[in-house]
């Protein structure tokens, strides 16, 4: 594999003419499996156990087969191992939305991932990245009207990226936060704080 | 937190008789809950049984039984099928005091202890601020929840929080810090509103 393709492949953007040669099915497959081999490091580097044992590792194991079928032009095949992800697992990951390497999933159950994800990239509880109920108005590499999320992006809990904006690498978007505007690398997003209800118990 | 001496027991309920009491306590709670007290007939109170608010309560009291006698993989096996039936994801290791009632359990994710009386809204986040699998032990800096809790549709308890006795948790509110007793929390809703009549090719949102 050159080093273009390897570059290409952690990043997981899809090698050009990957069906039309056999050497690119090859580059094609190698880069889905070193993508795997990313999430189980990303796993272990969590501190837990085997990740093949996990419902979460499953729905992202599914979701590269997925994609994979997607890059060869198997859409039917594409489709089905989105629908069994969906079944298996409860995530909704469409083999359209490209993700890199890396990816920790711990509660696939509910997880909408629409869009592009960078390397090492962590998403809690259902936190999910999506578009608005709107016409795509503008592609920045995510698909229509999807985020683009750079490298080792972390959602916690319950946050939610919409639209098509852009996410810096390392940024750490807080748990129950609404992205709808750009975030700048190594940013950290903070929910809105809670105040008490006036006039209401102890605290008022 | 007076009722929280089921809580302070780190081993969890020590026998079928605990766990009946609680579930019982908890039964009791969905009738007063869905009949408003009134008497209902023995058929209907069975009736009961299936709903999803008892369901939820009956696998986590077994969940929690298994996990308090070491067996965590069949406790986190029990909460996983749980989570396939009803859609609520409770943490085997979490000690919820009697009377939990959870009307809708649709996307709930609770690791945490509670006290009497505790009622979870769809869409709650419950736990620290890292996620721990159903398998794990339960975890030090998990939310504390005190008596007559009430956790809002979507909203947030996460890291380790104390939420005193009576406090209600707002719709959608996130939480990072100390809710003290008796507090109803809310956010500031801070909604952007205009006209319907844009023209085509504008924001509809």
């Amino acid at each position: 594999m050159s080093e273009r393709a390897e570059t290409d492949a952690a990043r997981g953007i899809p090698l050009a003419g990957a069906s039309k040669s056999a050497d690119g099915r090859r580059q094609c497959w190698a880069q889905m499996r070193m993508a795997l081999a990313a999430d189980r490091a990303h796993w272990h580097r969590r501190g837990h156990g085997s990740a093949r044992l996990y419902r979460g590792y499953h729905a992202v194991w599914l979701y590269r087969l997925s994609r994979y079928s997607h890059e060869r032009g198997w859409r039917m095949a594409a489709w089905l191992l989105w629908l069994v992800n969906g079944w298996w697992t409860g995530s909704d990951i469409p083999p359209s939305s490209r993700i890199a390497g890396g990816l920790f999933l711990p509660y696939p159950f509910g997880a909408v991932i629409a869009g592009a994800v960078g390397r090492d990239a962590a998403f809690g509880v259902q936190a999910s990245i999506g578009g608005l109920l709107k016409e795509p108005d503008q592609d920045i590499g995510g698909g229509p009207g999807l985020p683009l999320l750079g490298d080792g992006v972390v959602l916690e809990a319950g946050a939610i990226v919409l639209g098509a904006v852009r996410i810096g690498d390392r940024a750490r978007l807080g748990p129950r936060t609404t992205i709808l505007k750009d975030v700048e690398p190594g940013e950290t997003v903070m929910p809105q704080p809670w105040r008490a209800l006036p006039g209401r118990g102890a605290a008022a | 937190m007076t009722g929280a001496v089921v809580n302070t027991d780190p081993h969890g309920p020590t026998g079928y008789a605990e766990v009946r009491r609680l579930l019982s306590a908890d039964f009791a709670r969905v009738l007063r809950q869905t009949t408003g007290g009134k008497p209902t007939s023995r058929l209907r109170r069975l009736m009961h049984l299936t709903l999803p608010a008892m369901q939820v309560a009956i696998f986590h009291r077994v969940a929690h039984l298994l996990h308090g006698h070491g067996w965590r993989r069949c406790a986190a096996a029990v909460s996983n099928l749980s989570l396939r039936l009803t859609g609520a994801s409770l943490h085997p290791g979490s000690p919820i005091g009697p009377g939990l009632f959870v009307p809708h359990p649709a996307r709930i994710v609770f690791c945490g202890s509670a006290g009497i009386d505790l009622v979870l809204l769809p869409g709650t986040l419950v736990g620290p601020r890292d996620w721990v699998f159903p398998g794990a032990p339960f975890p030090a800096d998990a939310p504390r929840l005190g008596d007559n809790a009430v956790v809002g549709a979507h909203a947030a308890v996460q890291g380790a929080v104390t939420v005193g006795a009576g406090a209600t948790i707002g719709i959608g509110v996130c939480s990072l810090r100390d809710v003290p007793a008796g507090t109803v929390t809310m956010v500031a809703q801070r909604q952007i509103r205009s006209r319907s009549d844009v023209p085509e090719g504008g924001d509809a949102v």
